[in-house]
């Protein structure tokens, strides 16, 4: 013990001070950072901490309905069960796991490594199938799953009832049920609802502390979308159109039917159909709302707006005109077409139109003048959307009149050199049948809340007066003569007069026409003196026989009586509308 | 004549007793869970025990140590032996043993302890008039320095190394080894440090240097204490409402970050208090060092002294993002036992020293 040094000097002394001395200052360098962090920066530091501890779940809302007229559900949204866990309420992480595993068709080891994860909140399945909800539903009532727990969510899986029932005109809605096509996506606004947000506390992993949550904005369900479409309707018209298409062997076709006192589109067929849930799965060439995004070449059925053009401009349905079996115009020759039917040299404004001559039709589009013509088929709607509020709507295509030749004001009076939407046809055939008033066409008829209650009703707009009453009398009764002695006998309807014109054209590809692809079409309204509806049948390419008179017109005829029947309009018992060389 | 217990290190006595509760109660905040076999009560039993070693170490003569010193030595070397040969590795390094039920000893920290028990002696000297001339006290103490320096960086563990380092350097300076020597073997160190660091070493380094590259992954750590103690501002969010300790936003916050827990509870004004009595503690070690009149005794004391003031500098500098995050506890506060008792048996060597320190006669 002795041995040892005790040696303190105060050079040691000095030393041991000046370590402690720089310890202190570290200490004191050490407080001024806390003072920094805590005082100066504190504000900053607890913003960061609260927004890093709060999360916005977005609650989706309930979509709503896409309904007919008649109130019956063509797209509906069901509120789904999504099955969650507490792993800290779990007693026995691997039975639970073979449970679910079992009732919900899942690997229990990737369950059991969901559970694992911690925390109090864990998805086992979102929107799980109904059955499996049920069973899942009886075994936490035996007290089998201890933690496992349900949560409504409002994003439902969107149904459509109706299978494929105008399903390219419903269109599809995306994971999140948004609306991404179709009335889907332009209504979206009206369908989607308002989403809500719950504000709640998160820890570091993200997992919500369900009691201190709190909702801050609340769900607005969508509201429901009825349209103007008659599911009975819009079934016959799918259903003929359908039989039509496959009997002629042909690409597909499209059958609209309008109210020709209102514009609201009853029914909008188009072959080849699928399933509505499918659209996603549909190539695009074939889903596409093909009545308003694709213009064709209307060919003879154009001639109804070439007679209006012509009795608005003061002509008689009597008029005679020069109807040469070849006329020459411009150095171009026009023909008729090669369908057995032959002019006498001059032939009234009815006659031309009844037997679909080219050569007479072209003679009076000249004889009324470029002008006439072009402001007429302007006035009918033509080169413009008719804006019925679907997305992807074609203008067609109508050049200014002023650049035309006598070439282009012959071709384009029976439909050759411009391009028209099936829409576009129709809703000028409305103005035709509703004595010379066009209106918009409508597709949405009202906005109804959850409740019920109508929130919005969409009524009759007037966009132009393209015919007097009496040109628009005249031409009825032209047309009518079309179904009674011309071209367009197949459509006539047992009960009823009914009034229109065939056409068939000549598939335009690439700037020529394609030999031997036909579209045939009859455009039409029922009854005649009386119109109630109009419609269009366009039969893409039939592989058979491709004139318009015998491909298209027996739809017309078929689905226009039924269709009648169901508006209410009784047929005359013993009508016929006799042709009178019958 | 005082009564004993006046004659104590009433100052060093009384911060223990405030920190050892202000480290069972954050412990008890960051866990929250207080039952048999919880953390709190595992903590509050290794307290008890490291009173009873610290009462122990107060009760023996400091001057045993010194002549122990060769057996200190050789048991410091074979528990640093024993830890690469049977411990069990964790996140990379082999830093603990495990005792069964005891549970895991990390032999670290006593290591740190015996290493100044013998460094005081080597620097002392033998004789009380002929103290060796420096270069061969230098030399001696650099070897000894550096064997368990060695194994240590093995394991590895850079908090235990970089400590042992400081309190190495400072005994060596208080023992009047020149300053120039000193300056060259930190140099030195510092120039080889970058080619013996590991690749998560680094990695840490480069985070320390910017947090904000890695947000969610590497700067992690960094980011949540820093903001755990910002949002606690001044007067704190309330025992058990740190949101940022309750959500579990800060890793390790009951062990090596448990600082952020007291921050973010009690503020400027907790850390302040903390820091106050921690800073008490160091003020009572070199009170020691000054009143022990003996080389071997001041030697000691300072170097106790140096090792909780590294602990609590490199700890809290880390969590408030002034230093790199090496493994080093917070004295008292973070949870673990090797680290507790070693801690209250140097408070007992200290206390020893201050018992045995000569008086003015009364």
């Amino acid at each position: 013990m002795e041995r040892m040094a005790s040696g303190w000097t105060t050079e040691l002394r000095g030393r041991v001070v000046s370590i402690f001395w720089g310890l202190v200052f570290l200490f004191l360098f050490l407080s001024g950072r806390m003072f920094y962090l805590q005082y100066l920066e504190r504000d900053w530091y607890y913003a960061k901490a609260r927004n890093q501890q709060q999360s916005n779940i977005i609650l989706h809302a309930l979509r709503g309905e896409i309904r007919d007229r008649n109130g019956l559900a063509l797209a509906t949204s069901v509120a789904r069960q999504s099955v969650a866990v507490d792993p800290t309420q779990v007693r026995d992480i691997g039975a639970t796991a073979r449970l679910l595993g079992r009732v919900l068709k899942t690997d229990p080891a990737h369950l059991s490594g969901v559970m694992r994860r911690g925390g109090t909140f864990q998805w086992i399945q979102r929107k799980a199938p109904e059955k499996a909800v049920a069973e899942i539903d009886t075994l936490l009532q035996k007290g089998r799953l201890p933690g496992v727990f349900f949560l409504m969510e409002e994003t439902g899986r969107r149904f459509y009832p109706k299978g494929r029932l105008a399903a390219h005109l419903l269109g599809a809605t995306g994971i999140d049920d948004q609306g991404l096509d179709g009335i889907e996506a332009a209504h979206e606004e009206v369908l989607g609802g308002t989403p809500g947000r719950v504000r709640a506390a998160v820890d570091s992993q993200g997992w919500r502390i369900p009691t201190e949550s709190a909702v801050v904005q609340g769900v607005k369900p969508g509201k429901h979308l009825v349209l103007t479409l008659d599911e009975t309707i819009q079934y016959i018209a799918e259903r003929e159109l359908a039989r039509q298409v496959k009997e002629f062997k042909a690409k597909g076709g499209i059958c609209l039917v309008m109210d020709a006192r209102t514009a609201e589109v009853l029914a909008l067929a188009i072959q080849p159909d699928f399933p509505a849930d499918r659209f996603a799965e549909v190539e695009p060439a074939l889903r596409r709302n093909r009545a308003i995004t694709d213009p064709y070449e209307p060919g003879s059925t154009f001639k109804v707006f070439l007679a209006g053009a012509a009795l608005q401009a003061g002509v008689q349905p009597s008029s005679m005109f020069n109807c040469p079996g070849n006329l020459l115009v411009d150095g171009w020759t026009i023909h008729n077409a090669n369908d057995g039917l032959v002019s006498g040299g001059a032939e009234s404004l009815t006659d031309i139109i009844a037997y679909s001559f080219n050569t007479g039709t072209a003679s009076v589009a000249l004889s009324i003048g470029r002008e006439n013509l072009g402001r007429s088929l302007e006035a009918f709607g033509f080169g413009h959307p008719t804006g019925i509020g679907l997305q992807g709507e074609e203008p067609g295509l109508l050049s200014d009149y002023h650049d035309w030749a006598a070439i282009n004001t012959a071709t384009i009076s029976f439909g050759q050199g411009v391009a028209v939407t099936p829409l576009q046809l129709v809703s000028g055939m409305q103005a035709v049948a509703n004595g010379g008033i066009r209106l918009r066409p409508r597709i949405v008829k009202q906005i109804m809340d959850d409740q019920g209650r109508v929130l919005q009703s969409s009524a009759p707009e007037e966009l132009g007066r393209p015919l007097t009453p009496k040109a628009a009398q005249h031409l009825r009764d032209i047309l009518e003569t079309v179904c009674t002695r011309g071209t367009g006998k197949n459509a006539r309807v047992p009960g009823y007069m009914v009034a229109g014109k065939t056409g068939t054209a000549q598939v335009v590809e690439n700037g020529v026409y394609s030999s031997g692809r036909f579209i045939a079409s009859f455009l039409g309204f029922a009854p005649a003196r009386d119109p109630r509806l109009v419609m269009l049948v366009k039969i893409e390419e039939p592989g058979t026989v491709y004139w318009g008179g015998v491909a298209a017109a027996p739809v017309f005829s078929r689905v226009a009586g039924q269709a009648l029947w169901k508006m209410g309009v009784r047929p005359t018992p013993g009508l016929r509308q006799k042709a009178e060389n019958e | 004549m005082n009564p004993w217990w006046r004659r104590l290190d009433l100052l060093s006595i009384s911060c223990t007793l405030l920190l050892a509760m202000l480290g069972l109660l954050m412990i008890f905040s960051a866990t929250g869970q207080a039952g048999p076999g919880s953390e709190v009560s595992r903590q509050a039993l290794m307290l008890t025990a490291g009173a009873g070693v610290m009462v122990l170490a107060s009760m023996i003569d400091y001057r045993a140590w010194w002549r122990a010193t060769p057996l200190l030595y050789a048991i410091l070397l074979g528990l640093l032996v024993a830890v690469l040969l049977v411990g069990t590795a964790a996140k990379g390094a082999q830093r603990w043993i495990d005792l069964g039920p005891l549970g895991a000893f990390q032999p670290s920290e006593p290591a740190k302890l015996l290493l100044i028990l013998v460094l005081a002696r080597v620097l002392a000297g033998e004789e009380e008039d002929d103290e060796e001339p420096p270069g061969a006290r230098f030399l001696k103490g650099m070897v000894l320095i550096g064997l368990p320096m060695l194994l240590i960086m093995l394991q590895p563990d850079l908090g235990t190394a970089i400590a042992t380092a400081s309190v190495g350097m400072a005994m060596m300076y208080v023992a009047g080894i020149p300053r120039a020597w000193l300056l060259g073997v930190v140099a030195l160190g510092l120039s080889v440090f970058p080619f013996v660091l590991h690749d998560y070493q680094r990695e840490r380094l480069m985070v320390f240097l910017n947090p904000e590259a890695d947000p969610t992954g590497s700067g992690w750590n960094i980011l949540q204490s820093r903001i755990a103690i910002g949002s606690g501002g001044v007067w704190g969010k309330g025992l058990f409402q740190g949101t940022q300790n309750q959500l579990d936003f800060v890793p390790e916050h009951h062990t090596d970050f448990i600082f952020t827990v007291l921050a973010e509870e009690t503020g400027l004004v907790g850390s302040v208090v903390l820091l106050m009595l921690l800073a008490g503690l160091v003020y009572s070690a070199f009170r020691t060092a000054q009143a022990t009149r003996n080389r071997y005794g001041s030697y000691l004391a300072a170097g106790i002294g140096t090792l909780f003031a590294v602990h609590i500098l490199v700890n809290l500098g880390m969590t408030v993002g002034l230093c790199p995050v090496v493994g080093i506890p917070l004295p008292f506060l973070s949870y673990g036992g090797s680290a507790a008792i070693t801690t209250l048996a140097g408070l007992g060597i200290l206390n020893s020293l201050w018992l045995r320190r000569p008086r003015a006669p009364d």
